[in-house]
């Protein structure tokens, strides 16, 4: 485990309270994580602050604000998955064995597989769930562009490493990138690719979690039942993008997503739903933008 | 350029000092050995410790150090903090990992079983440490752009606003943008930006002219264009932005849609619909033209093809009052608006139909076109009958594109584009250092993803060429001159295309080189050295390895192996699997290598030539090398070597070679692990006994030459 007096005092270091990146190099070394952090749920728990010999932490630091001058502002804010609680029908938070793909690849990288949440048992059969929180009339009315290649690589991932049967349901497979043809060829014969969106999620008797969904209009709809179920959640602009576009002068689109404005430049996935390659080239391209704007300035 | 002559080594005795175990004095011994002055610190994974490195190594005046301590210590730890506040730079210190389990502060550290071997090997490393010098080298502040579309011209504005000179080759008769595939918009924005241009002194347009020519490399090309009245002139450039794409034909895939009167393609439809009193002349003169477009049904399409049909879609209704059929495979949706596009265009009353298993079949009217499908929601058969088709399109086989290419020095990958067929190459990189690849050159034909990449583009190349002078690191690759037989060889191989040929001998150009070693590993005549990561180095690293410890000559030896580690993908899966408490095997040895290319088969050989029972070589995947080939060359020279050890009579099960991830630190040990459970079954390399003896003697013939000297 890596080291830190905090990490070894903190109880809940194992539920991810105290997190610290593996990669050697990454910055912070050490980071608390509100969401599971003891401290953040009822101010009992203060062991690292009071074991820590360099003072670093301070769960009573309070906020002050510094005055910072700047020529030009780029805002490199991302954006938020999708929270999936709020699509109350497709199970997550209630149903044990429904997580979002975030969920599934942090269990991935921090136990070298998959498991269920209810058991720990490693699952036998997973169903994906494509476009949850994108594509939707009177909601995210855009394609999250992202979903549906992690789905397909995650999916190739399972059953190549661990075995698993994997379904997918979806409406339109979005994919792109080198040899993608062959990638889809192999992807079709690998996975059980299922063009239908379930609208019912619920626990099934047999402790599986069973989907139901229309396989062909007109006929009894079917029910799946599957050991985990993983909800392809897609990119949200971040809720707090109206605030900070009023606050920094930065424009902002019927979606929520933000767009650069002279002096202030946007980078990212903050723009729109972009992939890992697509933010770095967009994100040169703006600093490319803010420093020609520094350079024309008088 | 000049090595560092103050080492020092620190070795970290872990959370309680002074108590030292034979270990740990083995440690010391090792690096007394070789006179390298040690130190002894205690806790360097704490922020005391490391400050105390820091001021030691600073008070010591030492160039270089190793420190030997656990992970925690290592990169990412405090010690590079204390040194940047000591005035040192963190560069200077190599980390070695020698620790057996990671425990912190408050645990006492064991030392990894074989610590002074692997010390053994750093100082090796430590002595070949190269410090380059770096030097200003002249570049060309002229960027060739191919193309004279929206992307070419915006990236010209980009360049000509840098203070560059742009050297624009068109297609066309001037410097006009093709007709778009997005309509008049787009067309207005590149005229104008076209006419802004043209005034520009800086900016040379070359019209209908060719490439006939790309020679030199990364700021210091050499174009050889052929111009309208069939003149030759060569031009010197720094980068080179390719902003066409290859041509395209129907995407038809098996539909039978053939292309004639009624089957056409969408962009042919657009420009038909910019002037619709002459396009009704071509529907029936009676009733609701029936318009269908295909999208999407032989290979995968881009959401461009989408936002082309249904902006056609549009004018079909809104002008002719047409019933139109939208057929597509999987619909790509991913592009801005471009759901709410197809919203709009359903509630227009188009019909879409989805194929995902099924395809139509069409076959030709008197009139039109018929169409027969499986209606895969409905889950049954209809048909119909269409005055017109329009079909998407795909980049096809075309002779000019390979041409293009071959000039550039690329690969037409399957996608039809001119990236390398790796998983982790950026949008707008090209194998070559210096060529730029932007919209259909790299794949991407959607506008909005195609725009983005400009700005990367521009990026890259000004990071390139700067203000006309770029900063290089001198005589990282050395050709030695008199061994360099001219086949030419490195030239080849180089992933980059970063060896040039001056004065007909080859010499490799900084800008362009990432010093990967593929090219020393493949001379034949063994002419290249990289600085700092030489055939010598790596000799005594491997020969470090092997343990000198007579014993084997008595006892059954214990296993040894060695692990060759690409540092873009083995190295930091295996620093992130130390990080995460994973303890290292025991008589297995890492030698790191800057890519897997670096790993001559010379060094395989040896290394079960000194007696090692196994070798590993942990290199990228294949299509995610970092460098481009170094997996390639490391599976196709894993076959070779297994067919030499057979001859020679070594077990060829003895080398593995494998492909890892960066972020693969769950599974690296694994891999280490098996591999050495294999070299254990196999049991010991036949000449390792051999290898011993001759060890032996040799040490023991030394001693017998030393004593000579001293008495003489
Ligand atoms: C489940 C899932 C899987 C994915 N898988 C892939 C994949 O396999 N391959 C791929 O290419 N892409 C994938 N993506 C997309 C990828 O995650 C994004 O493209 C990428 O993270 C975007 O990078 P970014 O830096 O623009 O934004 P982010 O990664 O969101 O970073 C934004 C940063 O800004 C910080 N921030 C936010 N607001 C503020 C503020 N007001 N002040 C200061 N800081 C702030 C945030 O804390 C965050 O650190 C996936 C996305 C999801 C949701
Ligand atoms: S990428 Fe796929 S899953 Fe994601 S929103 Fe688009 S269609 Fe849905
Ligand atoms: S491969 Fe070696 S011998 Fe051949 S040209 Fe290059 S340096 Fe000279
Ligand atoms: S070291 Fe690698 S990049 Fe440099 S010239 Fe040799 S093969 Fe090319």
């Amino acid at each position: 485990m890596p080291g830190g007096l905090c990490l070894e005092v903190c109880p809940a270091a194992a539920e991810g309270a105290l997190r610290a990146p593996l990669i050697p190099g990454d910055r912070p070394r050490l980071a608390i994580s509100p969401a599971s952090c003891l401290y953040f749920k009822d101010q009992r728990s203060t062991l690292c602050q009071d074991i820590c010999p360099e003072e670093a932490i301070d769960f009573d630091q309070a906020p002050r604000q510094v005055e910072i001058k700047a020529d030009a502002l780029v805002l490199a804010t991302g954006f938020q998955p999708y929270p999936a609680a709020t699509k109350e029908r497709l199970g997550h938070g209630r149903v044990a064995d429904v997580v979002t793909a975030l969920e599934l690849e942090q269990g991935l990288r921090d136990h070298g597989g998959p498991a269920r949440p209810s058991d720990g048992r490693p699952p036998a059969s997973v169903a994906f769930i494509q476009c949850v929180g994108s594509r939707e009339r009177l909601g995210h009315n855009y394609c999250s562009r992202v979903c549906c290649g992690y789905a397909l690589r995650l999916g190739r991932h399972l059953r190549a490493r661990h075995g698993v049967a994997v379904s997918i349901f979806y409406m339109d497979l979005q994919s792109f990138g080198h040899a993608l043809d062959d990638f889809m060829a192999a992807a079709r014969q690998e996975l059980n690719l299922i063009r239908s969106m379930p609208y019912d999620v619920y626990q099934g008797h047999d402790g599986q979690v069973v989907l139901e969904y229309q396989a062909v209009s007109g006929q009894p709809p079917v029910k799946g039942r599957f050991d985990l179920v993983v909800l392809s959640v897609g990119m949200a602009p971040n809720p707090d993008n109206p605030e900070l576009a009023q606050a920094c002068g930065a424009g902002l689109d019927h979606h929520g997503f933000l767009s650069s404005r002279p002096g202030v430049f946007v980078a990212g996935a903050a723009t729109r739903p972009l992939d890992m390659a697509e933010v770095v080239a967009q994100a040169s391209g703006a600093a490319q933008e803010a420093l020609r704007y520094l350079e024309e300035r008088p | 350029m000049k090595s560092p002559n103050r080492h020092g080594v620190f070795l970290c005795q872990g959370g309680h000092g002074g108590q030292e175990s034979l270990d740990f004095k083995r440690l010391r011994w090792t690096a007394e050995a070789q006179g390298v002055p040690v130190f002894e610190v205690t806790q360097a994974c704490a922020q005391e410790g490391a400050a105390a490195v820091a001021r030691l190594a600073a008070e010591g005046g030492l160039d270089a150090f190793i420190l030997g301590a656990c992970p925690l210590a290592g990169p990412g730890g405090p010690l590079a903090g204390e040194l940047w506040r000591a005035g040192l730079k963190p560069e200077m210190v190599q980390h070695l990992d020698l620790c057996q389990k990671p425990l912190g502060q408050t645990g006492q550290c064991l030392v990894m079983d074989g610590g002074a071997l692997a010390l053994d090997q750093a100082l090796v490393v430590q002595a070949a440490r190269f410090q380059p010098e770096s030097r200003e080298m002249e570049v060309s502040r002229r960027v060739l752009v191919l193309g004279s579309g929206l992307l070419a011209l915006k990236a010209a504005q980009g360049f000509l606003l840098g203070g560059y000179k742009v050297l624009l080759i068109t297609p066309g008769r001037r410097l006009a943008p093709p007709e778009p595939l997005l309509g008049l918009e787009a067309k207005l924005e590149a005229t104008a930006l076209a006419r802004e241009l043209e005034a520009s002194e800086r900016l040379e347009v070359v019209p209908r002219g060719e490439l006939l020519r790309l020679a030199g490399s990364a700021g210091d090309f050499t174009v050889t264009v052929l111009d309208r009245q069939r003149r030759r002139w060569t031009r010197r450039v720094g980068a080179v932005l390719v902003t066409q794409g290859p041509a395209t034909r129907l995407n038809s895939g098996e539909t039978g849609l053939e292309p004639g009167p009624r089957v056409v393609s969408l962009a042919e439809l657009l420009l038909w619909l910019s002037s619709p009193e002459h396009f009704r002349k071509k529907l029936p003169a009676q009733g609701q033209p029936r318009v269908g477009l295909a999208v999407g049904l032989g290979q995968e399409a881009s959401p461009l093809s989408l936002r082309v049909a249904c902006l056609a879609a549009r004018g079909l209704v809104g002008e002719l009052g047409a019933e139109v059929t939208l057929f597509t495979g999987q619909a790509k949706m991913a592009s801005p608006d471009l759901e709410e596009l197809t919203q709009e265009v359903r509630g227009l009353g188009v019909v879409f139909v989805k194929f995902d298993n099924h395809r139509p079949q069409a076959s030709p009217r008197p009139d039109g076109v018929g169409l027969r499908y499986f209606e895969e929601i409905l889950g049954r058969e209809l048909s119909q009958d269409l005055d017109l088709v329009a079909v998407d399109e795909v980049p096809g086989p075309d002779q000019a594109w390979r041409g293009l290419a071959r000039v550039l020095g690329l690969n037409v990958a399957r996608d039809g584009s001119l990236q390398p067929d790796q998983v982790n190459a950026l949008p707008t990189a090209s194998a070559r250092a210096g060529v730029f690849l932007l919209g259909p050159a790299s794949g991407a034909w959607d506008l909005p993803a195609a725009l983005d990449q400009v700005g990367q583009a521009l990026a890259g190349a000004r990071a390139l060429l700067g203000q006309g002078k770029a900063r290089v690191e001198e005589g990282r690759v050395r050709v030695d001159r008199r061994r360099c037989a001219i086949c030419l060889t490195c030239v080849r191989v180089c992933p980059r295309q970063a060896m040039d040929r001056r004065d007909r001998r080859p010499a490799a150009n900084p800008l362009a080189c990432t010093a990967c070693g593929t090219c020393a590993s493949e001379c034949p005549m063994e002419a290249i050295q990289i600085a700092g990561q030489d055939d010598q180095r790596f000799a005594r690293e491997i020969g470090a390895a092997v343990s000198k410890s007579p014993s084997g000559l008595l006892a059954a030896p214990e296993r040894e192996m060695l692990v060759f580690a690409c540092a873009n993908s083995a190295g930091p899966a295996l620093a992130a699997a130390r990080l995460a408490g994973r303890p290292w095997p025991s008589g297995v040895r890492l030698v790191r290598v800057p890519c897997a290319g670096k790993v001559d088969p010379a060094y395989v050989l040896w290394a079960f030539q000194q007696g090692l029972d196994g070798v590993l070589v942990l290199g990228c995947y294949e299509d995610a090398c970092h460098s481009l080939t170094g997996g390639t060359w490391a599976a196709y020279r894993a076959g070779h070597l297994s067919r030499l050890l057979t001859e020679a009579g070594c077990d060829p099960r003895r080398l593995i070679s494998s492909g890892v991830a960066p972020n693969m630190h769950a599974q690296v040990m694994d891999m280490v692990e098996q591999a050495r459970q294999r070299v254990e079954d196999l049991g010991a390399n036949p000449l390792k006994t051999q290898a011993r003896v001759r060890d032996f003697l040799s040490r023991f013939t030394v001693r017998i030459d030393e004593t000579y000297a001293i008495a003489g």
